[in-house]
């Protein structure tokens, strides 16, 4: 009976697996990801048709209302499509969306109170005129954001 | 029984991974929510604002009032309040972003107390370029600093001129 026990318990006994190899990939995916950390609170969705132009410029982008504008003149409002940019209608309703998110701020401002200048993210696709450009910064600066950061693609 | 227990004694122990794992692969998670596959970053500019200077003011020294025109491949700058044309480039050439950089900085060195450049892009000139002369405008080169004399001292700068205004169109 004894012998019987002892035969079973070294054959029921767990073989170690190797991870070693398991161990090399998480290494090289940390160092991977490691690489392509950033400290922004900005996450953008980029719209279709949409090519940021490059600069070498390293300003971290912070949180903020995001403003889209792709290259057949679409407008995104915080990911969200509008419509084109010809259209009045659309114009009307990108200048309520701002002037309600600024008339949030300023409560949230005066609650803290602080005074602060508003600022506004802008993706604007690199082949854009300055006429479209210039367009939605007028409609952004009526609505009271006197700060622009346009959001540029790292040059590598 | 003996021959059996020394074999035991001289088998190396295994290190146990299991800890380490658990911790890499939550900072594996951690990393990749916060990675960004495209790297993304700002430029600052700002909204124009119409001041009044009172007529009887008197400047020790002229304002820079920088300006730069911005029409299709060219760029002029004027600097004063009567504007006046300091020098013209054309994007083309070869490595004129790094000339209107380096000129800048000869501007700004005369001017300490100037720290805002107006651009003013044409109706057709296209959003990269109007991006490479914002960059041109407050990145200092490679390799150059810039140092100035502000209010008797002496000021390491990060930018060649911070604030940056882009014209609105007419």
């Amino acid at each position: 009976m004894m012998n019987f026990r002892r035969k079973r318990k070294s054959n029921t006994k767990v073989e170690d697996i190797d991870i070693t190899s398991l161990l090399d990939i998480l290494v090289i995916l940390l160092v991977f990801l490691l690489k392509n950390f950033t400290d922004s609170d900005l996450t953008v969705d980029m719209a279709k048709e949409l090519a940021l132009p490059y600069a070498t410029q390293r300003g971290i982008a912070q949180q903020g209302v995001v403003v889209q504008v792709s290259s057949s003149s679409l407008v995104y409002y915080n990911n969200q499509l509008i419509g084109p940019l010809s259209s009045d209608s659309n114009i009307t309703q990108l200048k309520s969306l701002l002037n309600n998110h600024k008339a949030e701020l300023d409560l949230k401002l005066e609650a803290a109170k602080k005074s602060e200048p508003k600022l506004i993210n802008l993706v604007f696709d690199q082949s854009l005129t300055y006429e479209t450009v210039n367009q939605v910064l007028s409609i952004a600066a009526d609505s009271g954001f006197g700060m622009y950061k346009l959001i540029v693609q790292g040059d590598e | 029984m003996l021959k059996l227990r020394s074999r035991e004694e001289q088998k190396m122990e295994r290190l146990n991974l299991v800890p380490i794992m658990d911790a890499v692969f939550i900072f594996i998670f951690f990393l990749l929510f916060s990675a960004q596959f495209i790297k993304i970053y700002q430029l600052e500019t700002q909204a124009p604002i119409i001041s009044t200077i009172p007529s009887d003011k008197k400047f020790d020294k002229e304002p820079l009032s920088l300006k730069i025109k911005l029409s299709n491949r060219k760029i002029d700058v004027f600097t004063g309040v009567i504007s006046k044309l300091e020098f013209s480039l054309y994007l083309d050439e070869e490595n004129s972003l790094q000339i209107l950089s380096e000129k800048l900085i000869e501007l700004r060195k005369v001017h300490p107390q100037d720290d805002e450049a107006i651009i003013a892009p044409d109706i057709s000139v296209p959003y990269r370029d109007i991006i490479k002369v914002i960059e041109a405008v407050q990145k200092i080169p490679e390799g150059l600093t810039l140092s100035v004399d502000k209010d008797g001292e002496v000021k390491n700068l990060k930018k060649i001129f911070s604030n940056v205004v882009l014209e609105p169109l007419e």
